[in-house]
């Protein structure tokens, strides 16, 4: 089914948190998608879940389909657009990174939420051990891939897409609530990684949405 | 029934909890395959896992070939979901019963981080956060099971993925976290409704589960106590 016969809305704040891989698999879809940001808590009750994010996917006959849940909106997007592969294994794999870089992102969020420093300092101890893992399993990964510009294969794919948004939120968004984010992630990311980040950036699918921020690759560089 | 020989094997390396493998658990089970479980010593075989937690599901074939292992409890549920049928091939209808299960996990990790935080503050926002989604995933379940013309199954009219979750999210509530808050099967019990009942009880005695169902306790039972 071609996904051109497709369009879509994606429901987020303004924010990068659990929408940005979302938005840079709509456009490295190709497809037709706008944003939009709901009055928070006002449209809280009309969402399926209370949650965002949310996609709508409207097809040509009028019918919709609606997802809540990020992980799932993202997993969804990956498959329809051939970002991610349909054989279960190698499916597996890069849904595996995903999830982790998903439980890295929402310690991230729960963090900025806690009040005592005793729980914040707790948190951050977690979130330093598994972003530590994850730098080195993209190492890993890399280090085994061929191609040095992808983490598979040699094509823009789920895993790169997810990875970006991952970097971004803990080099540019965490800054907002952890005076050392951008430090942390220089520390964590080699060069290699930010050879990575700038060949994704690069992506001609992504310039779209990318060319409207900062190098996420320059400002880890620095 | 003995276990279909040509299928791979497992082994499932996991706590002796309900928590984020009995999903697995299930899944193989109702999927006929043969496969075991280890209980790693923790943490000291912490570093000896890929990335340094559990569950960890190693698939092994019948051909020879290397083991493969997959990690993290969403990604081997949607692995075994996918391989045996129990989430459906049409990518709509697959992603409508993963946002489910999404769903639920939001709702275990808010209890798990009431259950980990130091101060009252932050452990009773968490606490709130669990019962709001503990409600909604009630009153969306419901809505879901009475779509399906209430047959105790959430979609089509076998058990499916989204029906496993559910009935472990249930199970995890009324049986895994009483030793973290001795009344939360209490707290659970009237707001389960007749719809949701109808699903774990469809559930724990589907004859697909029956080898295993009942080692992690009896829900039905313990909702009805």
């Amino acid at each position: 089914m071609s996904a051109q016969s497709f369009s879509y809305i994606l429901r987020y704040f303004d924010l990068i948190g659990r929408g940005e891989t979302c938005r840079l698999l709509l456009a490295a879809g190709e497809v037709d998608w706008v944003e939009e940001h709901p009055e928070w808590p006002q449209d809280k009750e009309k969402q399926p879940f209370g949650r965002l994010p949310v996609l709508i996917e409207k097809s040509a006959d009028g019918s919709e389909l609606v997802l809540s849940e990020s992980s799932t909106i993202e997993r969804y997007l990956g498959r329809i657009f051939g970002l991610l592969p349909a054989d279960p294994r190698a499916s597996a794999i890069q849904e595996q990174m995903c999830d982790r870089q998903a439980d890295i992102i929402a310690a991230c969020l729960v963090y900025a939420q806690v009040t005592a420093e005793e729980d914040k300092k707790m948190y951050l101890a977690n979130i330093d051990d598994l972003f530590t893992r994850m730098a080195k399993s993209h190492m890993e990964i890399l280090s085994a891939n061929n191609c040095k510009s992808h983490l598979f294969g040699d094509k823009l794919s789920f895993a790169d897409i997810s990875l970006y948004a991952f970097y971004k939120m803990m080099g540019m968004y965490m800054g907002c609530y952890l005076k050392d984010a951008v430090k942390i992630t220089k520390e964590k990311v080699t060069p290699e990684i930010v050879h990575l980040l700038a060949s994704i950036e690069a992506e001609p699918l992504l310039a779209s949405h990318l060319s409207k921020c900062e190098s996420l690759a320059a400002r880890l560089s620095q | 029934m003995s276990a279909d020989s040509d299928k791979p094997s497992y082994v499932l390396r996991y706590f002796d909890a309900i928590g984020y493998g009995e999903s697995i658990r299930l899944l193989l089970t109702a999927a006929n395959v043969e496969w075991t479980e280890e209980r790693p010593e923790w943490p000291r075989e912490k570093p000896n896992q890929p990335f340094g937690r559990l569950p960890v599901l190693i698939e092994k074939s019948t051909d020879g070939s290397p083991e493969f292992l997959i990690c993290e409890s969403g990604s081997v549920e949607r692995y075994l979901a996918r391989t045996y049928g129990f989430l459906p091939t049409d990518l709509k209808k697959a992603a409508l019963q993963e946002q489910i299960r999404d769903q639920l996990i939001d709702a275990i990790v808010a209890f798990t981080g009431f259950v980990r935080d130091i101060h009252d503050e932050d452990k009773n926002a968490k606490l709130k956060t669990f019962e709001e989604m503990l409600d909604k995933i009630i009153a969306i379940q419901t809505k879901n099971l009475k779509s399906n013309g209430n047959t105790g199954r959430l979609f089509g009219d076998s058990l499916s993925y989204a029906d496993i979750a559910t009935y472990v999210f249930f199970k995890n509530v009324a049986i895994g976290f009483v030793k973290f808050k001795a009344d939360i099967a209490d707290y659970l019990k009237p707001k389960l409704t007749p719809e949701i009942i109808k699903l774990i009880s469809t559930v724990e005695t589907d004859p697909k589960l029956a080898k295993n169902v009942l080692k992690s306790g009896n829900l039905v039972a313990a909702i009805s106590a």
